[in-house]
């Protein structure tokens, strides 16, 4: 009896100390070595680029704002066209994946260079965040910028900033960008290959920086020309200097090699329903502007434009819009890659297109805006010539060099440069041209100038005026309520009218009147 | 009980879970979609039972019955998920949801309604329903209990075995429904167009939300139908169900019979599986499965269960 008891006794004990664990190791096993948690900053930089891009001058320019600043119209599905497709469940994507795919990396790159003392490695990331935060609030508003991406820092509901702090955050960060890129050690390697811009250089990002700068301190101008002037010089003067010619271009050059290709390109293999819009083509066309064929292809059917090229009203119901199918223009072969699914347009280098994030041309048009108004120090008396400039530089880097067509068409009457309040309205359409395949920042100039002024709803549009905002993001009104309740306080309805800081003052504008 | 003639077994229980792991969805401007925390409280509580009854029973080779009714009750209950969350979205199509939401039963299906006025009366506008602003609550996925009813006849060498499965409430989202009537292709649009497509129409009985009267106004039968596109309480409906699950006929061949296959016993039978179906829900098979996961309660077009008809021979060594 007492040796079975003893038997039993013993077994238990033994077991119990066999299963008596060590827990120091159990939550290693929540470890998976598979997964990495961590990353370079150069492949962070690379991604996170490509991702912002991709986004801005993909999805959000080609599938719905070159539609909405009527550069472009849609035949077969007009869904955006009728604002419908612009609506919180359409849009909620480019603030949420901006956010978690793109700023959260960039942000990563940033400390990681700071941490290091590498301004080749956290400079152009703070450039890079800058333009993409600059497309977050000009499209929704006040957006979280101070608090954004740290949840990993335990902010895991951000606050929302007000757009004058945000633009006022802009500048800061790109004047301390600019002057740790100017005083960076010369031994950083930076990012090199992985920046896929401008391959580390640090004196082209320079230039991109301040060419940004202006563009963010022109678009003040309504609201606090004194910062806007105060910033558009500094952005001049700089001795980083600004984009010089065309061979400055912010752009992303892609690869084409069915993984990374142009954006325009990939939607437009399966979809055939965008035109041109009638808006963007009864300005060019009249004007005989050689970028037409290149912006366009010849219409299908020539019925109603007899000369070959022109653009559908936006805006109409889907059995007005579909009638248009053969007899608008497609946009130019340039964006298409070869086959499709519907017809062979343009040669395979469609899909190595780049998407231009800033242009010389946009920031000669700057230049000629802020020298027209006596803005950052620059003199009405240069206006002209950088207007011309500009419009040269936008023919150029659309493939037209021939001087004499350039010159003849600067010659025309509407073209040439009348100064005064007609002078800002033929450059701000100018340069709403120029901004084709970059409908967020075309939208901003119609925003702040109400150039061109034949932007209008559509017969079938859900309401009767053109957006001035997208909705805030879905998920954010779940789970981040009330830091998104005192941002609609503060700016007003969360709705297409309200206007963000920025656009609130339209009759500070000469061209608005 | 009576010479066991009566069987009963039954169990209730009742059970607790906490500290689940759940993936809180967090504000994407954090930076991240998701945070994984150990949170939540689910309550289970059920009965479940067995009931075996002999009516008839005689020597061997005589007539035996025997009938066994089994049934299943769970009641569930998200007692709590984390401090601030509401929900836990477990699966959504169509802008219905299915959830796991604090206070209610695990898996609710929540979605849009009719647009009503304060009584409780139908609003239209040129016509037509108007869908609700808000979600709500419109169903529970879970059945109020689950059960079998099996029969067994036995005569001399012959076995007759007739099974029946019940699945009693629950609600589901029968999205084959919406669809076929948005496309008209289901007989229930038939109404409003019986003698042309836009004779007779159909008058929806509610209050116009512009006059606040009755409403008046025809509208053909398609523009009715389609204007139901996403009001999930149009096709909500109670998934209870019976089926006839099997009936199995059989004969045992005599030993003599049986010797020749080398065999001890062989059982010839003809087997009838998923012969009769009787439920509520139109043009779709009650018993489906969209997912295996948490997702449950949406039907969306899938093959329903196949009839089967045939013969099994058993044999035993």
């Amino acid at each position: 009896m007492t040796k079975i008891w003893l038997t039993r006794a013993t077994a238990v004990l033994l077991v119990a100390g066999a299963v008596a664990c060590n827990t120091d190791n159990i939550t290693a096993t929540n470890r998976n070595p598979n997964n990495p948690t961590d990353a370079p900053a150069s492949a962070l930089f690379t991604a996170a680029t490509a991702s912002s891009v991709g986004r801005w001058l993909g999805g959000y320019d080609f599938g719905q704002t070159e539609i909405l600043v009527q550069q472009l119209a849609e035949t077969t599905y007009p869904q955006e066209d009728e604002y419908v497709n612009l609506q919180a469940d359409r849009t909620s994507t480019w603030f949420d994946n901006s956010y978690t795919t793109d700023l959260v990396n960039f942000r990563k790159v940033v400390l990681k260079g700071q941490a290091a003392s590498q301004a080749g490695v956290f400079g152009p990331a703070q450039v890079m965040q800058t333009w993409e935060f600059d497309y977050l609030t000009d499209t929704f508003g006040n957006v979280p910028y101070s608090q954004a991406a740290r949840a990993d820092s335990g902010i895991v509901t951000p606050k929302y900033d007000a757009q004058k702090d945000i633009y006022a955050g802009f500048f800061t960060t790109l004047a301390s960008a600019n002057a740790a890129m100017a005083a960076d050690a010369s031994g950083d390697p930076g990012l090199g290959g992985a920046d896929p811009i401008y391959g580390g250089n640090l004196a082209a990002w320079r230039k991109f920086d301040n060419s940004l700068r202006a563009r963010l301190a022109l678009r003040l101008v309504n609201v606090d020309p004194t910062t806007a002037s105060a910033q558009l010089q500094a952005a001049f003067s700089d001795p980083g200097g600004v984009f010089q010619s065309n061979s400055d271009n912010a752009k992303l050059v892609w690869p084409g090699d069915g993984v990374s290709n142009n954006p325009w390109s990939v939607t437009l293999q399966t979809r055939d329903d965008r035109r041109m819009s009638r808006t963007i083509m009864n300005i060019m066309v009249p004007e005989n502007d050689p970028r037409v064929p290149v912006y366009a292809q010849p219409v299908v059917d020539a019925t109603y434009f007899p000369n070959g090229y022109g653009g559908m009203p936006n805006g109409l119901s889907q059995d007005s819009a579909g009638k248009w199918f053969r007899f608008a223009s497609r946009p130019g072969t340039i964006f298409y890659s070869g086959t499709t699914s519907y017809g062979t347009f343009g040669t395979s280098a469609g899909a190595s297109t780049p998407s231009y994030l800033m242009t010389y041309a946009e920031l000669m048009f700057i230049k000629a805006e802020a020298a027209a108004r006596g803005l950052g120090g620059l003199s009405p008396a240069d206006a002209a010539s950088d207007y011309k400039t500009a419009i040269t530089a936008s023919m150029n880097q659309w493939g037209i060099t021939d001087p004499t067509v350039i010159a003849n068409f600067l010659a025309q009457p509407s073209i040439a440069y009348q100064g005064g309040t007609a002078g800002l309205k033929q450059i701000a359409i100018q340069r709403w041209i120029a901004l084709y395949t970059d409908g967020g920042q075309a939208w901003s100039v119609w925003r702040r100038t109400c150039q061109p002024s034949t932007i209008a709803p559509g017969p079938s549009t859900i309401v009767n005026f053109v957006p001035r905002r997208f909705f805030y993001s879905i998920t954010e009104q779940s789970v981040n309520g009330t830091n998104l309740a005192a941002a609609i306080t503060a700016q007003g309805p969360d709705n297409f009218g309200t206007r963000i800081y920025w656009d609130t003052q339209p009759s500070n504008a000469p061209t608005c009147n | 009980m009576y010479d066991n003639r009566i069987t009963f077994d039954g169990s209730y229980y009742s059970k607790q879970t906490k500290n689940q792991i759940l993936n809180l969805v967090i504000p994407p401007s954090s930076g991240f979609s998701t945070q994984s925390v150990n949170a939540g409280e689910v309550e289970n509580k059920g009965f479940e039972a067995e009931i075996g009854v002999t009516p008839i029973r005689s020597s061997t080779g005589g007539f035996n019955w025997v009938s066994t009714f089994n049934y299943a009750a769970n009641r569930s209950k998200v007692v709590s998920l984390a401090p601030g969350l509401q929900t836990v979205v477990l699966g959504s199509q169509w802008s219905a949801t299915v959830e796991a939401r604090a206070g209610e039963p695990y898996g609710v299906i929540r979605g849009y309604d009719f647009a009503r006025d304060s009584a409780g009366n139908l609003l239209t506008e040129n016509g037509l329903p108007i869908r609700g602003s808000q979600l709500k609550v419109l169903g529970n996925v879970n059945p109020k209990w689950i059960g079998g009813w099996n029969n067994e006849f036995k005569y001399h060498r012959f076995t007759l075995n007739v099974l029946f499965d019940i699945h009693h409430g629950g609600d589901i989202f029968s999205i084959t429904n919406m669809m076929c009537q948005q496309s008209g292709t289901c007989t229930s649009t038939l109404t409003g167009r019986e003698v042309d497509w836009n004779k007779p129409g159909i008058v929806v009985k509610g209050i116009d939300e512009t006059t606040g009267k009755a409403n008046t106004i025809n509208v053909t039968s398609e523009e009715y139908f389609q204007s139901l596109w996403l009001i999930h309480s149009a096709y909500i409906y109670d998934d209870s169900y019976i089926k006839l699950r099997e009936m199995r006929l059989g004969y045992d061949l005599p030993s003599s019979l049986a010797g020749r296959f080398n065999a001890q016993s062989v059982n010839v039978s003809f087997v009838g599986r998923n012969l009769w179906t009787h439920s509520n829900v139109p043009n779709v098979d009650p018993e489906f499965t969209y997912g295996t996961g948490n997702s449950q309660g949406f039907e969306f077009a899938e093959m329903p269960t196949a009839r089967s008809l045939g013969i099994s021979f058993q044999v035993t060594p």
